[in-house]
């Protein structure tokens, strides 16, 4: 619509060295892009490395703290959300918000006349109704919004933000969540859409999608643009590997390495946790797909996979925070299937939630106590709470002070600590080096590895393939809700197909 | 106004927030650590106040005696109502129980009605109208006793609070009750203890009540918004803040009192409450819940 | 197009049933009526608030009463018409509304069913007091000047379907698809574009002014009117009651909800207080089992959805 001559090298977007912080953490780092009208540029990046605070920074849902954000040639850094909204850009929501007791058309219509600024509610349906069929959902303009299933409802996440007209459509993880034919059909939708024109910026974990829609990728890591390049370079740089499988420790780990050779061959030592069959998921989205593993008795295994690959959802239907839809889960032998989810830490598991979770008003010691809590630990936690800062002994020092203010390596101490204070058979550590530095992730792996030389059978969930493997005596890798690949440690470091089961290519 | 005037009403302002804050009490732990609007807490109060009317009467013993059994009858039923009445909705969202609270006071309401007639009483002993001089000061004996009562009992939870395992595993569940569970702690039955424990301080409430004023079957919804008011003006879930705020609201009343009239003084609370919520819509201290 | 001739026809017997009843039935019964059509204009103006938009509102006494003092004020002090004073009370209750509104709807879900409440009772203890409105003793309008009872009972009639087809009328236009938005998911709504604040602030206030009427004409029709009855609780309670049951978030809701409410009334007449103890107990019930009400249940059970044509999902 508009005929505005964009500037110099005819981008529709141009991100300039932009920057952003949030106290010591820089989200994005100096970051430069630019996406020319028609083009799709995809970004993908690990957890945490800044994908969705660029996409909140080209919202104008946080200012800039060092850069530039041009829009067909004028600055939009600085506007607030509305006005970048109604300037031409549109962004999809990660997790569809729909408004559910209303039906599709009305979900449209709501923000043609609100959004548009129009009167009409003939017109603004007739509108609506164009575009529902543009998306696939013609046949469901009467269906209300909390009827329809996943791939249903990214559709008509699709067509709120296509009424808007945008010249420029975001894109956060639209297609998270949905299984493999679900994945072909949107992605068939998204290059109709390309092919009719529309400039795009795609925010993605599932690898195969932006591949296959993006014509140029950038990739982040740590809030910078590590690469920028053509869909296929970047698939095979080595470089994008090591971001997300993690690198080779130089040197390895020797010992751990022998003493895992001369330990527990498969077979030997009882499974603790047996997973026969597994299916679940939330509502109607099924996250788990026939999943099946073994933990033996004693042994490290880590569950690896990119982040919506399902590993959080196995972590909670095991620990009975998520119910089964079908299959069994055994632990010492018995089926728990049945367990309430307070009961779980009194059978033995403890678990390490990703995030910490720690209790934000508690001290130290009073987050260490509460993990006593269940009957099996309740009577000796004082004698374990010593146990765990001979383990960590710079939390002892810090034993009266409130949690929030400790710092992130710290607090993931405190996380570990409290799951030991249950004396448990089984801790799961979830994510445990999400956001921390290297040397503080080098600390915590080492705590693992004593507590598991004290018998505490441990299953670490993980992204970082390398650092995982080297620690652990087997592992599992998880693929959008299905085990693609199993072995012990050894068999799967020396695998290639590894990195193709990860990347899913 | 004379200083004397201004100083009574503080004073006994200031005595009587005592016996707010107990009466309070009991409506700011459900908020703070359920995130429970509980409107059937007059209800609790005056249904206090009855049952220690009548046990003490009928054992003729002293009401603070009486309370003792009324606190456990009372916690008892309040473990049943969030048990079996609450706990399922709960996970609905903050309406659907803020609007059973409603429904439990209706019946509330009309069983006292129908059992115990329109009659106002209040609970007499040989001390409960009597009063000291204190410079020149009429202070009640109830304002008196009240106020003690409340040093020992705010105290009293508090420590259980900070001190005790069950108290720590309440505030963990107050904090993150999702975290609570993977910790083994059966939340829904720490909320059903909390409203126990709410429910029996009301028992002290109600008794205090009775003995310092009057009341009918329709007296809950007053002490309700006063709760309200303390909850809001001392900070919601804070055992020290709800006792702060009732002094304030105390003495607040104690001296508008003595300026515009008594007839005017319950509407000072309230008015105040709604000036507070539109500076600060989560309260004076109060954290976003 | 048989179903549509055959639901103008059931229609429009109904309103000719309406019409003449208070011709042929007795004096109590035209009474029971004249309630019916009160709660159902209490219960319509509620609803918009709660079941569309969401707000529970618990100060419904207080524009009630607002209405009630208005019409009472300017009947007896300007010699108004009770229909003009009746309307002003709506108006007055509006602009009541109006005023409250900017920081009330700065309180947030939990706070703003307290805060209501809150403004509902101070203003009742204001009232008790305040000498210009005859304080605790209240008013008493002239009762030369008033009609007979037939004519409120025409009179609510028109208000309580008024009301209703103000409700099914403001879903229909642009005002009514952001209400309902609002209702779904109040930070979606905003993001789509739409002026939270100005959508909750019309309905506030049309809810305010419905309320207002309804107090206004209750007012005349008591004749005598006093602080503690018309600014009691018990008339929100009832109202939130009613459409409780009934079905909130539904246009017919309301109508049920207050049909059901007369009529068990009725039926334990001689049992008032228990009466209140099972609206009590029936509220609690329906919330936990069935939240969406009796017609909300209703119409989504398949012998209705057939009747109404809607089984094409």
């Amino acid at each position: 619509m508009s005929s505005l001559h964009e500037s110099r090298n005819g981008a529709l977007l141009e991100l300039d060295h932009i920057t952003r912080r949030f106290g010591a953490v820089t989200a994005v780092n100096d970051v430069s892009l630019s996406i020319e009208e028609g083009q799709t540029m995809g970004v993908m990046g690990p957890n945490g490395s800044g994908k969705t605070t660029l996409l909140n920074l080209i919202m104008g849902v946080y200012p800039l703290d060092e850069g530039e954000v041009r829009f067909a040639g004028a600055r939009i850094s600085g506007l607030r959300t509305d006005e970048v909204s109604r300037g031409g850009i549109g962004r999809t929501y990660q997790i569809p918000q729909p408004f559910l007791k209303m039906t599709v058309l009305e979900n449209l219509v709501v923000g043609d006349l609100y959004g548009g600024n129009h009167r009409s509610l003939k017109r603004a349906r007739q509108r609506a109704t164009a575009i529902l069929d543009r998306v696939g959902l013609g046949n469901r303009t009467e269906t209300e919004a909390r009827k329809l299933g996943l791939l249903d409802l990214k559709r008509l996440e699709l067509a709120r933000v296509l009424s808007l007209r945008p010249r420029l459509l975001l894109l956060d993880e639209i297609a998270a969540g949905l299984v493999e034919s679900e994945v072909a059909e949107l992605r068939s939708l998204i290059l109709e859409l390309k092919a009719s024109g529309q400039t795009m910026l795609v925010i993605e974990h599932i690898l195969s999608f932006i591949f296959s829609v993006s014509d140029r990728i950038a990739v982040l890591n740590f809030g910078q643009k590590v690469v920028e390049g053509a869909p296929g370079e970047i698939a095979k740089n080595p470089m994008v590997h090591e971001i997300y499988l993690g690198t080779e420790k130089s040197g390895g780990d020797a010992a751990r390495m022998a003493e895992k050779a001369s330990g527990p061959q498969e077979g030997e030592a009882e499974p603790l946790l047996v997973l026969k069959g597994v299916n679940s998921g939330y509502g109607e989205f099924q996250v788990l797909f026939d999943v099946s593993l073994h933990i033996p008795k004693g042994e490290i295994v880590a569950l690896i996979g990119v982040n919506g690959a399902g590993k959080t959802t196995l972590i909670r239907t095991i620990t009975r925070q998520l119910p089964l839809r079908s299959g069994e889960v055994f632990f010492k032998g018995e089926s728990i299937g049945g367990v309430r989810p307070f009961d779980v830490a009194g059978l033995g598991i403890a678990q390490c939630i990703e995030g910490r979770k720690l209790f934000p008003e508690l001290t130290v010691e009073e987050n260490l106590e509460i993990g006593a809590y269940c009957r099996r630990a309740r009577q000796t936690r004082q004698t374990t709470i010593r146990d765990v800062f001979e383990l960590f002994p710079a939390l002892a020092d810090r034993r009266w002070q409130i949690v929030s203010t400790l710092s992130g390596g710290e607090q993931q101490m405190v996380a570990i600590g409290r799951a030991l204070m249950a004396r448990p058979e089984l801790i799961v550590f979830d994510e445990l080096s999400l956001g921390l530095a290297p040397i503080i992730i080098d600390t915590l792996y080492e705590a693992i590895k004593k507590i598991n030389g004290q018998g505490v059978t441990v299953l670490l969930v993980e992204q970082n393939v390398h650092r995982s493997l080297e620690v652990a005596d087997r592992a599992y890798i998880i693929e959008r809700g299905r085990i693609a690949l199993s072995g012990t440690a050894e068999e799967l470091v020396r695998n290639d197909h590894v990195k193709e089961a990860y990347f899913g290519i | 106004m004379s200083f004397f005037t201004f100083s009574g009403g503080a004073l006994n302002g200031l005595l009587l927030g005592g016996l707010y804050a107990i009466t309070a009490l009991g409506f700011s732990m459900i908020f703070g650590v359920m995130g429970l609007m509980n409107v059937v807490h007059g209800e609790l109060l005056i249904l206090g106040a009855y049952l220690c009317f009548f046990i003490s009467r009928a054992l003729g013993i002293d009401p603070f005696l009486a309370t003792l059994f009324v606190a456990i009858i009372l916690f008892a039923v309040g473990y049943l109502l969030q048990r079996s009445i609450f706990n399922p909705v709960m996970d609905r969202g903050v309406e659907p129980a803020l609007l059973t609270a409603f429904g439990l006071s209706i019946i509330a309401q009309s069983l006292f009605l129908f059992y115990w007639t329109t009659n106002s009483r209040s609970i007499n002993t040989s001390y409960s109208q009597t009063g000291l001089q204190v410079l020149g000061i009429h202070l009640p004996v109830m304002y008196l006793i009240s106020f003690g009562l409340s040093l020992v009992l705010i105290a009293g939870v508090h420590a259980f609070m900070t001190r005790s395992f069950l108290g720590k595993a309440i505030r963990a569940a107050t904090q993150d009750p999702v975290t609570a569970q993977v910790m083994g702690i059966n939340v829904k039955r720490v909320y059903a203890f909390t409203y126990g424990l709410a429910a029996a301080t009301a028992a002290l409430g109600g008794a205090l009540i009775g003995m310092t004023f009057s009341f009918v079957p329709s007296s809950g919804l007053s002490w309700l918004l006063k709760g309200f008011v303390i909850v809001v003006l001392g900070g919601m879930g804070s055992i020290v803040g709800t006792f702060a705020g009732a002094l304030l609201l105390g003495v607040v009343e104690g001296v508008g009192g003595a300026v515009m009239g008594t007839g005017y003084r319950d509407l000072i609370g309230l008015v105040i409450v709604l000036l507070v919520l539109v500076a600060r819509p989560t309260g004076l201290f109060g954290r976003a819940r | 197009m048989l179903r549509r001739t055959v639901q103008w026809v059931l229609l429009g017997l109904l309103i000719l049933g309406l019409v003449v009843a208070p011709h042929i039935l007795d004096r109590y019964t035209i009474f029971l009526l004249y309630l019916l059509w009160l709660y159902i204009g209490l219960a319509q103006g509620w609803n918009l608030l709660a079941g569309y938009a969401g707000l529970i509102s618990l100060g419904v006494a207080a524009f009630f009463g607002i209405g009630a003092y208005t019409a009472a004020m300017t009947v007896i002090h300007l010699k108004y018409h009770f229909l003009l004073g009746s309307l002003l009370g709506g108006v007055l209750a509006m602009a009541f509304a109006a005023i409250v509104a900017v920081p009330i709807f700065r309180f947030s879900g939990i706070y703003f069913a307290i805060g209501t409440l809150v403004l509902s009772e101070a203003l009742r203890i204001f009232m008790i007091s305040w000498k210009f409105t005859g304080s605790a003793d209240g008013l008493a309008l002239p009762i030369e000047k008033s009609p007979s009872f037939v004519w409120f009972y025409y009179l609510m009639l028109g208000v309580a379907a008024g009301a209703t087809a103000l409700v099914v009328l403001i879903l229909r236009t642009k005002l009514g698809m952001g209400l309902r938005a609002i209702g779904n998911n109040e930070k979606s709504a905003q993001n789509m574009g739409v002026n939270t604040f100005r959508t909750k602030l019309y309905i506030f206030l049309i809810s305010a002014f419905i309320t207002g009427v309804v107090g206004g004409i209750h007012a005349t029709q008591m004749g005598s009117i006093e602080p503690y009855s018309i600014f009691n609780a018990m008339w929100t309670l009832s109202t939130a009651n009613t459409v409780i049951i009934g079905g909130i978030g539904t246009v017919a809701g309301p109508i049920l909800g207050s049909i059901f409410v007369i009529f068990l009334g009725e039926l334990l007449a001689d049992y008032h207080t228990f009466h209140l103890a099972i609206t009590g107990v029936l509220l609690i019930l329906i919330i936990r089992f069935i939240p969406a009400g009796i017609w909300g249940e209703l119409r989504e059970t398949r012998p209705f959805r057939r009747l109404a044509g809607r089984t094409n999902r």
